[in-house]
């Protein structure tokens, strides 16, 4: 019996410890500031554990204690198109410790839906670190093997090709809408709920084609299962295993898609605390141990100040505001919305 | 190759990072809502000083060490930590009940490790074929066989059919709730972001089997529970329990192999198949619902045989079917690591170490697991009033940690009242589980398959695969309408 009870009595105790340090870390308490930071920092990632957002929030975070003193800790919220997670960031409390990815997602939400914020212009930049065009890809085995023939096939087929994508709305539907109205031809849009089964299903071949980044198809491309055929960017991608593959404004059509990455805040920072914090992001971003963790992510690395990011998710927004209208992508939302 | 890669595998160093690895997968899966997920997370800046081999040991160290300990708590305290242990509830919390918690708990780690060897040797040998077969399950196929798993395992428990059915649509609603998947409309959100995302599976069964059991604790008479002092060599299966987990436990192997080559939430399925299996074919039927030991044996060993299975789309693929199988990748990526075709052919010893590793492994866990049976189930001679506070304190901090959402708290809190509620009116709560965790991949499965399939069912139902099982379950429900229908006319002749 007496063993028993000790047997309880440290039982609670080890749960009472889980609770106040599992709760500790997601509450912070107000701190009297002489030196910011003073205590981790909390990086909000909108997206569930093993993502590209969610890595590149936990490279940057290895090399934290190294440039801001203090250690990043890394929390997922995912779900509703990362609205969650980003709710959340604008409702955290302006003092530096809740920051939160900030990626070329966000700015489509509040376009589409009724979000709490329009996260484009209610947060604020701390620094982009990286960015990659979308690639359209198909089987390797598909009657196409060209952008052109691509076309022509779909043309000469309408709604024979469906395509697959991660959520109404977000780059892997707007992009192959902006391709299908620029060219003319039709696909049909199936969504599905990650990056994973869109991929597996196209390697099924259920699907046809899809615009993903290109880093999740690595392994396929470099194992001659998965075939790139235009990359969604300005200019064409350096590492040597798309290099060849032409761009589709080189091809005549003006579609762009660009996944980037980056880190925002809410607004409100104390200045100083801001430019501490977007300064330590600079150095973390630049870092060559993290530069070269983003190239194994795929994504090439590329900095911008937290002011040019902010501005930088305006332009976007706009531009993605022109292709939902062009593409009547919505159109069809708002009218479903009724 | 893979001498050479037990030869790599045992390195101390190496050996050192599995048993860090299992040990604390074994920790994550026994404290529920701590998953594997988050532990990685947490290990994957630590390990970025190791060597590349050493930390991916760990990694799936904590992967399939999980398994081993997620039926603990289930089995212990009716509280599911995820969702492969809800079923090991149905019959290891009631062998508990019953004083056998020693023997749920062991027998679920001799299944786990034998059916967790048997998934490591259908990696070592059939990797690259199974992986391909898995991609011939697309949109058509998840429906169908979403679809079938709800007809054959609504009435799991098999008391009252209709009552097992309303509890299967009340279920099917709930996971409707949120943003659809199609048109992004948002559905029973009432406005709240929170709800936008939808319930999340394992909140509902914490609350509607653990909180459900905590309060109704509280609203028993206190008088009436006696705590059964347990001897040490009864902690253990007896020789007929071992006897009667043995089958039991291959077959489950063998079912959460397979399912766990389909992508999606396939373990938690495979468990439940092979729940109702053992039910189905039992020499026992009278004992299940009340402690049947092979309804932990088979469902523990199916969840272990599905996590073993689901690391070969991961390995061969470079695709994660699961969220801790993404982490995993993760884990392998941030080491320049890029599972997939190539694997094999560029990274021999590291993909062999690794395999020889998960051997090595298993056997730790096996090790690991066994003694700590006793402590656990010990835990069980505390009085209730001491340890249902604590059960609370458990369910309601692994609800949280989950997403660090306090909203999830009140929902965890929602369904701790309905569980109570069920059971006392006497609705089981496993077909509103069930239903709640099939409805959103039946859904979308269908919206997918319909576009994939031109929008006609007869198209689908064409399709080899989907066909054969929509046909099944066309013939199941036909046959059971049939049933009743007969019966229905001998009891109108018997009348008149």
């Amino acid at each position: 019996m007496k063993a028993g009870r000790l047997v309880a009595t440290i039982g609670s105790v080890l749960c009472a410890l889980i609770i106040v340090t599992g709760c500790g870390s997601s509450t912070p308490k107000t701190a009297e500031k002489p030196k910011y930071p003073t205590k981790p920092i909390n990086i909000i990632v909108p997206y569930a554990p093993g993502g590209s957002s969610d890595m590149v929030a936990r490279a940057l975070a290895k090399v934290s204690v190294k440039y801001l003193g203090q250690p990043m800790v890394i929390i997922n919220k995912p779900g509703a198109a990362a609205q969650i997670g980003l709710n959340e960031l604008g409702d955290s409390k302006p003092d530096g410790y809740t920051i939160g990815i900030a990626n070329s997602g966000m700015v489509l939400q509040p376009l589409v839906g009724q979000t709490k914020y329009n996260y484009a212009t209610d947060l604020d930049g701390v620094a982009m670190v990286g960015h990659i065009p979308f690639v359209l890809a198909v089987r390797t085995d598909a009657p196409f093997k060209t952008i052109e023939e691509f076309i022509n096939y779909a043309k000469a087929n309408p709604g024979k090709i469906k395509y697959g994508h991660t959520g109404v709305g977000n780059t892997a539907h707007t992009a192959p809408e902006q391709l299908a109205l620029l060219a003319g031809v039709k696909m049909e849009p199936i969504p599905y709920d990650g990056g994973a089964p869109l991929i597996t299903s196209l390697l099924g071949g259920h699907i046809q084609a899809i615009m993903n980044n290109p880093v999740d198809l690595q392994a396929q491309v470099k194992a001659n299962k998965i075939r790139v055929l235009a990359v969604a960017g300005e200019t064409r991608i350096d590492d040597p295993l798309y290099k060849d593959v032409p761009t589709f404004k080189e091809k005549g059509y003006n579609v762009i898609a660009i996944l980037w990455q980056g880190f925002g805040a809410p607004k409100g920072i104390p200045q100083e605390t801001l430019k501490v914090l977007r300064d330590g992001f600079e150095k973390m971003a630049t870092d060559p141990e993290t530069v070269q963790a983003m190239k194994a992510l795929g994504l090439v690395p590329k900095f911008m100040n937290g002011q040019e990011f902010g501005a930088y998710w305006v332009t976007e927004q706009n531009s993605l505001k022109k292709t939902l209208d062009e593409t009547g992508i919505l159109k069809m939302i708002k009218e479903q919305k009724k | 190759m893979l001498f050479q890669g037990f030869a790599a595998s045992l390195e101390l160093q190496n050996l050192f990072a599995a048993f860090v690895g299992v040990t604390l997968g074994t920790i994550a899966g026994v404290l529920p809502g701590i998953g594997i997920s988050g532990t990685i997370a947490l290990l994957l800046p630590i390990s970025f000083g190791m060597d590349t081999l050493t930390a991916l040991i760990m990694f799936s160290g904590i992967y399939y060490g999980a398994m081993y300990g997620g039926s603990t708590t289930s089995i212990l305290v009716n509280v599911p930590g995820e969702g492969a242990s809800v079923v090991t509830c149905l019959e290891g919390h009631q062998m508990a009940k019953k004083g056998r918690a020693g023997a749920a708990l062991a027998v679920a780690a001799i299944g786990s490790f034998v059916a967790g060897t048997l998934g490591v040797v259908g990696i070592t040998f059939f990797a690259p074929p199974l992986a391909n077969a898995a991609l011939a399950f697309g949109p058509p196929e998840y429906f169908s066989i979403s679809l079938l798993g709800l007809v054959v395992l609504t009435n799991l428990s098999g008391k009252s059919p209709l009552r097992a059915f309303i509890m299967m649509l009340v279920g099917l609603m709930i996971g409707t709730v949120g943003i659809d998947p199609m048109t992004a409309i948002n559905r029973f959100t009432f406005g709240s972001t929170q709800l936008a995302k939808g319930l999340d599976f394992i909140i509902i069964v914490m609350g509607l089997f653990g909180m459900g059991e905590v309060i109704a604790t509280i609203c028993e008479r206190q008088t009436d529970i006696k705590v059964e002092k347990v001897k040490f060599r009864d902690l253990y299966p007896t020789i007929t329990e071992i006897k009667r987990s043995i089958m039991p436990i291959f077959r489950g192997g063998f079912i959460g192999f397979f399912m766990g080559l389909i992508p999606g939430p396939s373990a938690t399925i495979s468990t439940f198949v092979s729940y109702a299996l053992e039910k189905k074919i039992s020499k026992h039927p009278e004992e299940w619902g009340h402690g049947a030991i092979e309804g932990v044996a088979g469902p523990e060993s199916a969840n272990n045989a599905a996590s073993s299975s689901q690391m070969i789309p991961l390995l061969s693929l470079g695709i994660p079917f699961t969220s801790s199988a993404a982490l995993l990748l993760s884990g392998f990526m941030i080491h320049g690591i890029q599972p997939g075709p190539m694997l094999v052919s560029s990274q021999p010893v590291l993909f062999w170490g690794l395999i020889a590793s998960m051997y090595v492994g298993n056997v730790m866990c096996l090790i690991l697991n066994l003694p700590l049976v006793g402590v656990f189930a010990s835990l069980l001679r505390v009085p209730l009033n001491l340890l249902m506070p604590v059960v609370a304190v458990i369910t309601f901090t692994g609800a949280y940690v989950l997403n660090y959402s306090l909203f999830d708290l009140g929902v965890l809190f929602v369904f701790g009242l309905l569980g109570y509620l069920f059971q006392k009116s006497g609705f089981e709560p496993a077909p509103l589980a069930i239903g709640a965790f099939l409805g959103p991949q039946l859904e979308q499965g269908l919206m997918q398959a319909m576009i994939i399939c031109e929008g006609s069912l007869w198209n689908m139902m064409t399709r080899p695969l989907a066909g054969a099982m929509l046909w099944l379950t066309t013939l199941l429900v036909v046959g059971v309408l049939v049933k009743t229908l007969i019966k229905y006319m001998n009891s109108r002749r018997g009348l008149s």
